[in-house]
């Protein structure tokens, strides 16, 4: 009985280190997005996102708070948390989902230059879209480089522009996600 | 004189478009707490605590658990006791490579909420502070 319940324990505290050695994390992702009109230029920058990649399975997620993109003009970034992106009301932005074929990939220790595309659930404004966002993963060492740059559409997200700043406001915003993932230990 | 005062107000609009931030150096804290106090806040009631401490400066003393470096001087800290309930700053103003790693700092910054999910795959929950200075 006792020799039972040590065994139990062993497998439950090396599932756990198998659980921990899988996934790869970071605190301080990149983050920007610039919105590129004849009118003017507009780009703002996070450093906090967190991301988590599991390599068991290829799940792939990020998260960002809205207000800690920040802005070189006070007046800009003001503007942004309280009239598009109502940040009180929807302080966070997230991307839920799985990298394709993320084996193939893996076993293959990510050849330079291969685009992955992960498929999942971006969630801005509190409005949820199935989306496809390219990534490539590079070793770096112990770690791991991760990039992705994909665009989105402020009207998908019902973010809505009022007419008299729509012409300084892109259509759509280039967004650049870049971030050094480590193992999680935990 | 109507004229006058739309050049005034066009011309206070433009210049206040312009404005850089204020340094939170030099700007008043709104609360002072511990990593635990501040980081169980928003664990406790993560709405009230946004209501709370959100756009406002804080300060927060706790052990420097990582540093975050660019080009050879100090861009952020973590401040942490565990290393997944964590204050994550960023500094206004990078400020020379010191010692700081392990010492208990005091970091005071505008809040801007809590980032943590129960159903994330990443453990814990992360305070962040903007345009953060080291107080001592």
């Amino acid at each position: 009985m006792k020799k039972g319940i040590i065994i139990a324990l062993l497998a439950l505290g090396l599932g756990q280190v198998a659980f921990a050695q899988d996934r790869y994390f970071t605190r301080d992702g990149h983050v920007e997005f610039f919105s590129e009109t004849p009118m003017e230029n507009i780009e703002a920058t996070n450093d906090k996102m967190t991301s988590v990649v599991d390599f068991e399975n290829g799940k792939f997620e990020f998260a960002v708070l809205i207000k800690s993109f920040e802005f070189e003009k006070a007046l800009m970034e003001e503007h942004f948390n309280e009239n598009y992106m109502e940040s009180n009301t929807y302080p966070k932005a997230s991307f839920v989902g799985e990298i394709e074929d993320f084996a193939g990939v893996r076993n293959s220790n990510f050849p330079p230059g291969v685009e992955m595309a992960a498929h999942g659930k971006l969630t801005i404004h509190g409005v949820t879209k199935d989306v496809v966002i390219p990534a490539t993963i590079t070793p770096d060492g112990g770690q791991y480089k991760i990039a992705s740059i994909f665009k989105v559409s402020p009207a998908d997200y019902n973010i809505e522009i009022p007419n008299t700043v729509r012409d300084n406001i892109a259509k759509e915003i280039k967004v650049t996600v870049s971030a050094v993932i480590v193992p999680l230990k935990k | 004189m109507q004229r006058f005062f739309s050049f005034l107000f066009i011309s206070s609009l433009l210049l206040c478009t312009a404005c850089g931030h204020e340094e939170t150096a030099n700007e008043e804290a709104a609360f002072s707490l511990s990593v635990e106090e501040v980081v169980n806040a928003f664990l406790d009631d993560e709405a009230a605590a946004n209501l709370k401490y959100n756009d406002l400066i804080i300060e927060v003393s706790g052990p420097v658990m990582e540093l975050n470096k660019e080009d050879g001087m100090i861009t952020g800290v973590k401040l942490s006791n565990d290393e997944f309930n964590i204050v994550n700053c960023t500094f206004q103003n990078p400020v020379e490579s010191t010692s700081i790693l392990g010492t208990t700092l005091k970091v005071k910054g505008v809040c801007s909420g809590f980032l943590g999910d129960a159903s994330s795959m990443l453990p814990g929950g992360t305070v962040e502070l903007k345009r953060a200075a080291i107080v001592n």
